[in-house]
């Protein structure tokens, strides 16, 4: 009805020069460059790149990165929904600091947050001095992974969920209660189920983030081959051997992985913001 | 309930206090073990000094074309319809969902010695790779997204009818865009510019490809931290940590204050949605 | 400044929005564009207006003659009035109205004190002289909307366009803003065409009415014609509450449940008859051949109407008669009463209606 609700004018004027400023820009800075990743990975033949993506540090890499990227993007889902309903649902003095440091790991130098790290979970570290002595290598190790990736990942699943709870009417649960139900039910049956698609789009991002991150990784995870070395860090390592070939194949195995996820992702949005609209 | 939710609430602030917290504290802890002394010399060396200025010169080249081509790509994706919108609205985030080392990767395979216009650029005598222009590059690559995904979505949840009007009385697209569209999105482009502009200074994945090893030359200052926390000189490394979190720090603030200014219109938080989410029509978030 | 729409088309994809409307807008008038959502009227408005094009090959728009199908807005002088306003929120009511004329450049640059005495005109004209420093958040719908007029007539414009503007308004504030806006293009006799989905508006405001209906032109004519003479089944539903009655045709004679009318129309077998409530009769007993029987359902009083439901005994179906109180009065009707109901006046329509 309105004379612009969806039907955007063609007639403003600009059109021509901001699309192909937009193109021109998007062109020089991603699309050259990344086709001609594609180009030297794709160049050297089905079994080349076979054999570049299926070493055995490679596929170590991938089976670390990728277990490292999910444990912590679970951690992240339980403790980021938990910082979440607490930051809209349980007042507590300092609330509105504790709601600004939440992204603190997406704005602080990933290379910061590694050392920082390192820092505080090394062996000479606040925790690192307590744990070592336990038996708990919380650095250049496993853990330390999944402390960094966890560390990086952590303002994801919060700042998806908090939305979606801010707009939840609270009168759910308490409708759900009336009925019988205990807190522990309606959160379970009323709650979660509104919650789930901006809680796994929340859980997507976490993981994606960790399997692409290098700079707040590779201080702490200690780097030794087949054990603690992520992917990212195989490519770099090829780099400095001149595979470039082996690099750009590994690389395009990440990329592949990445757009899977970002689809992942843009459909569970698409969910989530049909729960929200409704 | 009571002992539940206070028992929740101080294992979800210890969590924080572990994983955010101490590492924050420690930052400033380390940088300070030895005194003031050892801090300012750390932060003046004439390394770190080197680092400071590259690290600002790339920002400062970075963030002005990204603002540029922000403007143009949000104004041609949110009032115009065209096929393509969504890809077109994919590509611009893909440096977002990709790791940064790739981000290094695509323009050593691009520019380097061995890389497609490689040959060429070494008989022009110009070097892009293990130089200032590819740090410049890598910078503007892993950035682009910024400015873009903060207008977009607010652009898209705003109608085009403001500039309809201003366009039938007579403003031109340059009038239109500054005296109607830009008043409209000032906070959610400011703060996009200083997201990007906090990204661009510590960029570290996709600067250290680039960069190579060669010490003084392509150093920026995350890259810096790197080399002297691999000297073992952890107070130099931690001192010029503390200037990059000091900008992350002050990004949070400002962060704070704009979505406090902006809470009424429709503003998408900082790292909620990683992808722009512009493949719904105009309206459909009411 | 007369208007001419020479066989206007436009599509989205597949969908006909506009299929070759060829309309006539004299000066001075004030036309309406009625029509339920989706008939194209807001398209039409919108290349009125030069926001929206025509199909490549989808006809012309002339203004006093000039081809304007190409030209800008602001190249027709077209003054536009938003559903919602759109209002410029980060300026005030002044500057609002200003805005056409501070954008000028160059040589059609305005004279900062030129400017100041017409914003100050305008707003005395829209009676909001003082609210000239208020934000538009500030202000009620209804003086929001004369701000919204206000700014398009600030560039002198040849034509005036609204669409829908009174659609996001009160009832109340709908009905004053309504005469006030009739008032006014009295005093101003500028060329005026605006969209709307209300028949009422349409009927009370328009010298000339344009129905439309899937992207074509239905009906033209002043709001006595198009309501009293409905040209198609479409037309006459749309501009009042109506009875449709199944019957039957033959020799120009209409059968509805044994009652015979004479018709005007050729037409054969079943036929669906139109009748407005107004003019359906209830008497108590059969009356020549032109009652049919009926039972009374239910008996609403609306004011200084009475909505008497009846169920026809031997087609079925309830239909709505209309009647004053004092024709109630000498009825006494009741719920399962019989009594007998006369169509005084009805419309059939040839080729039958359109889906």
């Amino acid at each position: 009805m309105a004379m612009s609700n969806n039907a955007r004018a063609r007639i403003l004027p600009g059109f021509g020069p901001t699309l192909g400023l937009t193109l021109a820009w998007l062109g020089f800075v991603v699309l050259i460059p990344v086709a001609s990743l594609l180009l030297k990975g794709l160049a050297i033949g089905p079994a080349e790149f076979w054999s570049a993506v299926s070493g055995p540090r490679a596929v170590a890499s991938y089976r670390v990165t990728l277990s490292s990227a999910l444990a912590a993007a679970t951690v992240n889902g339980v403790a980021g929904l938990l910082v979440a309903w607490m930051l809209v649902r349980w007042p507590f003095p300092g609330r509105r600091i504790v709601d600004a440091l939440i992204d603190l790991p997406f704005a602080l130098p990933a290379a910061v947050g590694g050392i920082a790290l390192t820092a505080v979970f090394g062996p000479n570290g606040w925790i690192g001095s307590l744990a070592y002595p336990l038996g708990l290598r919380t650095a250049y190790s496993r853990i330390g992974l999944l402390l960094a990736m966890t560390f990086v990942g952590l303002p994801y699943v919060v700042r998806s969920v908090q939305p979606v709870l801010e707009d939840l009417d609270p009168e759910i649960e308490e409708a759900a209660f009336a009925l019988g139900a205990t807190r522990w039910q309606s959160f379970a049956h009323a709650v979660l189920p509104i919650l789930t698609p901006a809680l796994l789009s929340g859980f997507a991002l976490a993981l994606a983030r960790g399997i692409g991150e290098y700079g707040a990784v590779i201080f702490i995870s200690g780097n030794l081959p087949l054990e603690t070395e992520v992917t990212s860090l195989v490519v770099t390592i090829k780099l400095d051997q001149y595979d470039y070939a082996g690099a750009a194949a590994v690389a395009i195995v990440m990329l592949a992985v990445a757009l899977l996820l970002l689809l992942a992702v843009n459909l569970l949005q698409g969910r989530s913001r049909a729960y929200q609209a409704a | 309930m009571t002992a539940a939710r206070l028992l929740l609430t101080f294992v979800g602030l210890a969590w924080l206090a572990l994983i955010l917290l101490l590492p924050l504290l420690a930052i400033f802890a380390q940088a300070l073990a030895k005194g003031w002394g050892a801090y300012i010399a750390a932060v003046t060396s004439s390394e770190a000094l080197d680092a400071i200025r590259l690290t600002l010169l790339s920002a400062l080249i970075a963030v002005p074309a990204n603002l540029v081509f922000g403007l143009a790509a949000a104004w041609a994706i949110t009032k115009f319809e065209f096929r393509g919108r969504t890809l077109l609205l994919a590509l611009i985030d893909l440096p977002f969902s990709v790791s940064p080392v790739i981000g290094g990767l695509v323009f050593v395979l691009l520019y380097g010695a061995h890389g497609w216009l490689g040959p060429w650029l070494a008989a022009h005598d110009v070097q892009i790779i293990f130089a200032k222009p590819g740090i410049v590059l890598a910078t503007i690559f892993v950035t682009l997204p910024f400015v873009v995904r903060e207008l977009v979505p607010l652009m898209q949840v705003q109608t085009t009818a403001r500039e309809e009007a201003a366009f039938s009385l007579g403003a031109s697209g340059w009038q239109i865009f500054r005296h109607v569209t830009l008043p409209n999105v000032r906070w959610a482009l400011l703060y996009g510019l200083i997201l990007c502009t906090a990204r661009a200074m510590g960029e570290f994945g996709a600067a250290s490809v680039v960069a190579g090893s060669i010490r003084g030359r392509t150093v920026t200052l995350p890259l810096h931290v790197e080399i002297v926390f691999n000297e073992y000189d952890a107070v130099a490394a931690f001192a010029c940590a503390t200037l990059l979190t000091i900008t992350a720090l002050v990004t949070l603030v400002l962060k704070t204050v704009l979505d406090a200014r902006e809470r009424r219109t429709a503003h998408v938080e900082l790292a909620s949605g990683q992808l722009i989410t512009a493949a719904t029509p105009a309206g459909s978030r009411a | 400044m007369s208007i001419a729409i020479e066989d206007v088309s436009k599509h989205f994809g597949a969908f006909a929005a506009l299929d070759r409307v060829r309309l006539h807008v004299a000066s001075g008038e004030l036309l309406a564009l009625l029509g339920p959502s989706g008939s194209g009227k807001t398209t039409l408005l919108r290349i009125l207006a030069g926001l929206e094009r025509p199909d490549a090959d989808g006809g012309r728009v002339r203004m006093h003659g000039t081809d304007v199908t190409g030209a800008t807005p602001a190249e027709r002088r077209v003054g536009l009035v938003f559903q919602h306003y759109a209002l410029f929120e980060h300026l005030t009511v002044a500057g609002n109205v200003a805005f056409g004329l501070r954008m000028r450049r160059g040589r059609a640059r305005v004279p900062r004190r030129e400017i100041d005495a017409r914003v100050q005109r305008l707003l005395d004209l829209v009676q909001l002289s003082p609210l000239a420093d208020r934000y538009p958040s500030q202000l009620s719908g209804g003086q929001r909307q004369r701000v919204g007029l206000a700014r398009a007539l600030a560039i002198e414009p040849r034509v005036l366009l609204l669409d829908e503007p009174f659609g996001a308004l009160d009832a109340q504030v709908r009905r004053d803003l309504r005469r006030w806006l009739k008032e006014l293009h009295a005093e101003l006799g500028i060329t005026s065409v605006f969209v709307t989905h209300d028949q009422e508006e349409a009927l009370e405001l328009a010298t000339r009415v344009v129905v439309m209906h899937q992207g074509r032109v239905q009906q033209v004519g002043t709001p006595a014609e198009v309501y009293e003479q409905p040209a198609n089944a479409f037309v006459y539903e749309f501009l009042g509450s109506s009875n449709v009655i199944d019957g039957r045709a033959s020799d120009r004679v209409l059968h509805i449940d044994g009652a015979r009318y004479p018709l005007d129309v050729a037409a054969s077998g079943d036929v669906r008859t139109f009748v407005r409530p107004h003019d359906l009769e209830i008497v108590p007993e059969a009356n020549g051949g032109s009652t049919f029987p009926v039972r009374v359902r239910d008996v609403q009083l609306v004011g200084p109407t009475a909505r008497v439901l009846v169920e026809r005994e031997v087609g079925g179906g309830v239909i709505e008669a209309h009647l004053t109180r004092a024709e109630l009065a000498g009825l006494s009707l009741r719920e399962g009463l019989r009594v007998h109901a006369r169509a005084r006046s009805f419309k059939v329509y040839a080729g039958g209606i359109q889906p």
